[in-house]
């Protein structure tokens, strides 16, 4: 078993063809090469981006939404792309999962064939990679005939569950008439019983979920109820699994980790935002077209699976300033993890104490770090809340540029 | 210097950083002096390089300049430089959208308080340089070595928030740097709401007692500080930057400091050289040269006394273009390159027989009669100048160089028949810049040491230079661009001083262009007259029967870098006082003398008013004359 797992989650692309710097453009990802430049377009300098953060990278993944509006030529170029992408920084697969953008289910073309432009991408999508023998497409086929696909990696010791949740959109999409499926997504009875049975017997540590639609509603956001239906039965599955999965999601253009629910065996939810659609604002004042780097450390994650360990790295990106380390309340931090949940009445009293015996002194977060390591495992909520409740007994904290805790102070309240 | 492409793209030095500062400074002779530990005002022109000399005081600059003379500067130097950027923020009304006003005394209160919090920043920014491990590694840099130990810096802060009445959330240097953040939060915020709802200075006082604390006070405390948790000898150099731009209670503030200040503190401030602010003080105030101040003028009059230095900045700037030739090779010898160096001996070649002065010295005498009339009693042979080269007919023949190339340039020289040379004496009808300011000394004296202006005019030039030798096109850069340069600098520097305002009415000027129009064809009519003068007139003195709008006019002009003054430093008799003009020798700046055909070089002096006295020529508007055609 190699030591981790590296992704690189690159989620709704809504590529087009247009000028990305008019305000209709759905995206700043043009596939127009005159606007193929790092401030207009946020593809061009990832490759750049993770070499200058020297991480490597195993997976790159899409969580959907390729083109916009189905735009067949867009969406080749935009998984193209992808695949340069994936070469440049030396990961071996490409994986992605279908977008409710990336099905024709408003039948804008003229031959009504919803998921064919997905069907014909090369390499394969939504992953390329034989099962049995070379070229055999097994995986490619069980995807499009069961709405899932469920891929062992041996080397990771990881399943990975690729679940499309835009299996009915195309068949009913007038928006006046029910069920109207395009407006969410959806797993139907017969794929979540299909689901049930072949996770049923889990052996692996690591257990990941690539799915377009989201489980949960993000706390900030109004979603108008586009809930995947049938999400509350897949989140109890997955539960049901003894193991503590870790899934990504985009769709919500809204960057977000956190846990799916209190139970121990919630999943981490990581809802990786949009890196080129154009956003407006929901929370915070910054921008929130994001791209994620998550490491998962295997060797610390015991091989029953109880609980998946994770660090991410996240970069924000705004039209002609380019990449930058991300920062604010807009998106997911430039430093955060996922894993550890702890008592947060008790963490804190043992943090003040170990503020109280530095006392008149600071107290360096790496000191609190090296005593407690699987804080560096927390989410953001988490470690906002762990902030706060220090506070509340009287901690000063200094923080560096990126929002993380540099040093404390104890002082008498 | 990897670094430098974008260096030289930042015409300002506002713009930069200390550390880029340093690693691309130009050694300039005016920084021993300004180094000194003394008091010192840094005078010059818009460009002229006050604010780099001043931040090259810096410990971050020293650290990152490669110079060899720079450890040796720091064994002399006997204090830590603060450096403290002027800023128009500090003024109260700043921000004062509303169109309400404060009363003065409340916008003074407030403003001084500003001020007052940017010098703690100041203080604090040296402190934390003055931190760094890489100091206590080298031997010149190590008696400023400040360290702060991570188990000693809470105590540290919390003494010296203790001097400064502030109130820090955490113990750090970064919750220190907070805190005064948060107070200039403040102030900008009262700065508004005193002006909306009226709230007076005794309101403000009760309600915020940190608008009482004067930072001189600061000063003293933070001196206290270093004594006390490093016993620290060492001065302090307090670098107030553009002292010119600071409120008036903040300019009067910095410029009465040395009679008033600790002395464990020196006070070094730049400013342009005409500080209207000091005119305001009261008599026994205004800052004297050597009384309180060593005034250092970074304009030259003379041309010799830049040369070097212009050299040297050229060198820095072909490096970029990583182009190693001499200035010379680049941009061709002009004709007074002789006369523009310290030269020991007589340039035999230019001024032997069909050398390129004799040439002109004979066109002029076959054309001339009244030059003729001068030079045939003096026993000057004009088919050879070079004849007894090392008496005082060498002397009186450079003595005259100028005034000969300008008249034989402007008013005879001409292609064409011996018939059509034998015509009456005329001016060029054309607009355009002469040879004879083209060349490397011709654009160096143009330029008159100003680093601004050298980058702007000049590296175009080596850029075109090294983009020729690219397309295999080698040779100096054609002496049509460089015209053109010049002319563009021209055009530019008019556009700029027309937007210099007159504070009211005076009789017979509507504009600074016009002083500079009427002053620069004086010293053209003495160059060009109709008779030959061996000493034309080419400075003025500023004297007393100017009136009071008109010496504010001419000191903006100062500041703006048109006229040139002598170095007030060098006043023997009478040491000089900031800010009082009158008396002083000025001249235009050599960026007119392409426009008015003047001479790059010293003349003879009359008073301004002498100047101004004479009527402008009929139909002569110069703003009409200089931009009509673009009008």
């Amino acid at each position: 078993m190699l030591n981790q797992l590296d992704l690189l989650i690159i989620s709704d692309l809504h590529a087009h063809s247009g000028d990305p710097r008019k305000s209709n453009a759905p995206s700043y990802y043009s596939t127009n090469s005159v606007y193929a430049t790092p401030g207009t377009n946020p593809l061009v300098e990832i490759p750049a981006l993770i070499r200058k953060a020297g991480l490597p990278v195993d997976w790159i993944v899409c969580p959907g939404d390729l083109s916009d509006k189905a735009d067949a030529s867009a969406q080749k170029i935009a998984w193209e792309h992808l695949e340069s992408i994936r070469i440049e920084v030396g990961a071996k697969k490409l994986i992605g999962t279908t977008g409710n953008h990336d099905i024709d289910s408003r039948r804008a073309l003229p031959d009504f064939d919803p998921k064919s432009a997905l069907q014909q991408l090369n390499p394969d999508f939504p992953i390329s990679l034989p099962c049995y023998v070379p070229n055999d497409r097994v995986y490619v086929d069980r995807f499009w005939s069961n709405n899932f696909v469920v891929i062992p990696f041996a080397d990771f010791d990881c399943t990975l569950l690729i679940l499309n949740s835009c299996a009915f959109h195309g068949y009913s999409s007038d928006v006046k008439v029910p069920p109207k499926e395009h407006l969410r997504g959806k797993i139907g009875p017969l794929t979540l019983a299909a689901i049930k049975t072949a996770t049923a017997n889990l052996q692996t540590r690591l257990n990941v979920l690539l799915v377009h639609h989201h489980l949960i509603k993000i706390p900030f956001l109004d979603d108008n109820d586009s809930l995947m239906v049938g999400s509350n039965i897949l989140l109890d599955i997955l539960k049901s699994t003894g193991k503590q999965w870790f899934v990504m999601h985009g769709h919500e253009h809204a960057p977000y980790l956190m846990y799916s629910d209190a139970d121990f065996f919630a999943p981490v939810v990581l809802s990786a935002g949009s890196v080129a659609a154009k956003t407006w604002r929901v929370k915070g004042g910054h921008a929130r077209n994001q791209i994620h780097h998550v490491s998962i450390p295997l060797s610390k994650i015991e091989p029953a699976g109880v609980r998946v360990f994770g660090r991410v790295t996240s970069w924000t990106w705004t039209f002609e300033n380019g990449w930058k380390e991300a920062t604010g309340d807009g998106g997911i931090p430039y430093k955060s993890g996922f894993g550890y949940r702890f008592d947060g009445a008790d963490m804190r009293d043992r943090i003040v104490a170990k503020a109280q015996s530095a006392s008149p002194g600071l107290l360096p977060w790496a000191e609190v770090l090296r005593d407690y390591p699987k804080l560096e495992y927390i989410v953001p909520p988490d470690r906002d809340a762990l902030i706060s409740l220090l506070e509340g007994q009287g901690i000063r904290f200094e923080f560096d540029t990126f929002g993380v805790p540099t040093r404390l102070e104890w002082r008498i309240v | 210097m990897s670094s430098a492409p974008a260096v030289f793209e930042s015409f300002n030095a506002r713009l930069l950083s200390l550390e880029e500062v340093g690693q691309t400074f130009v050694s300039s002779p005016f920084l021993p002096a300004i180094a000194s530990p003394n008091h010192t005002a840094v005078l010059g022109p818009r460009g002229s390089g006050k604010t780099t000399l001043l931040k090259m005081l810096t410990l971050p600059a020293l650290l990152r300049w490669p110079d060899p003379s720079r450890d040796e500067l720091l064994e002399k130097m006997n204090f830590l430089a603060v450096y403290v950027p002027s800023s128009l923020t500090w003024n109260a009304d700043y921000r004062g959208f509303s169109g309400k006003q404060m009363s003065a005394e409340a916008s003074d209160l407030i403003s001084v308080s500003l001020f007052r919090h940017n010098v703690l920043f100041a203080l604090l920014d040296t402190w934390r340089e003055a931190a760094r491990p890489t100091l206590n590694h080298n031997k010149a840099f190590a008696p400023f070595f400040l360290p702060i130990e991570a188990t000693a810096e809470a105590d540290l802060v919390r003494k010296l928030a203790l001097h400064w009445e502030l109130e820090v959330e955490i113990s750090t240097v970064g919750g220190l740097k907070a805190a005064i953040s948060g107070r200039i939060r403040l102030l900008q915020r009262l700065s508004v709401t005193a002006a909306h709802l009226g709230i007076g200075l005794d309101q403000l006082l009760a309600e915020h007692k940190f608008l009482s604390a004067h930072f001189l006070d600061d000063f003293s405390s933070f001196a206290d500080f270093l004594q006390d948790a490093y016993e620290f000898r060492l001065k302090l150099a307090l670098c107030f930057d553009e002292v010119e731009i600071a409120p008036d209670a903040i300019a009067n503030s910095i410029l009465k400091m040395p009679r008033s200040i600790d002395q464990r503190f020196f006070v070094k401030f730049s400013a342009a050289p005409y500080v209207g602010v000091a005119a305001t003080l009261k008599e026994a105030s205004i800052p004297t040269q050597r009384q309180d101040y060593d005034f250092v003028l970074l304009s030259s009059f003379s041309p010799k006394e830049t040369r070097g230095f212009s050299e040297a900045l050229f060198g820095a700037i072909s490096e970029k273009y990583k182009v190693y030739q001499p200035s010379e090779r680049i941009l061709g010898a002009s004709l007074i390159d002789d006369a523009s160096k310290e030269v020991t001996t007589f340039p035999v070649d230019r001024y032997g027989a069909k050398g390129a002065h004799q040439k002109r010295f004979n066109s002029l005498f076959e054309h001339d009669p009244t030059f003729r009339a001068y030079v045939t009693p003096r026993n000057i042979n004009i088919d050879d100048l070079s004849e007894g080269s090392e008496n005082q007919r060498a002397a009186l023949i450079r003595k005259i160089i100028w005034p000969v190339l300008i008249r034989e340039e402007f008013l005879f020289r001409q292609e064409g028949t011996k018939e059509q040379a034998r015509q009456k004496r005329r001016f060029r009808s054309t607009d355009r810049v002469a040879d004879i300011y083209t060349g490397a000394g011709s654009l160096f004296a143009i330029c008159e040491g100003n680093p601004r202006r050298i980058i702007g005019l000049i590296e175009p030039m080596i850029k075109s230079y090294h983009d020729r030798s690219l397309a295999q096109k080698p040779g100096a850069v054609q002496r049509s661009l460089q015209k053109e340069l010049i002319e563009e600098m021209i055009a530019a520097y008019f556009a700029l001083v027309s937007t210099v305002p007159i504070s009211g009415d005076i009789a017979g000027i509507n504009s600074l262009v016009d002083v500079i129009s009427r002053v620069g064809n004086y010293f053209k009519d003495s160059v060009l007259g109709v008779e030959f003068n061996p000493d034309p007139v080419l400075s003025f003195i500023i004297d007393e029967k100017l009136p009071p709008l008109l010496r504010e006019l001419i000191g903006r002009g100062i500041n703006i870098g048109a006229f040139v003054i002598a170095d007030v430093s060098k006043a023997v008799n009478v040491p000089y006082r900031l800010g009082e003009i009158v008396g002083l020798k000025a001249r235009l700046s050599n960026i007119f003398a392409p426009h008015f055909k003047l001479p790059l070089a010293g003349g003879r002096t009359v008073n301004l008013s002498t100047i101004l006295e004479r009527r402008p020529r009929a139909g002569l508007q110069p703003l009409l004359q200089l931009f009509g055609e673009k009008i």
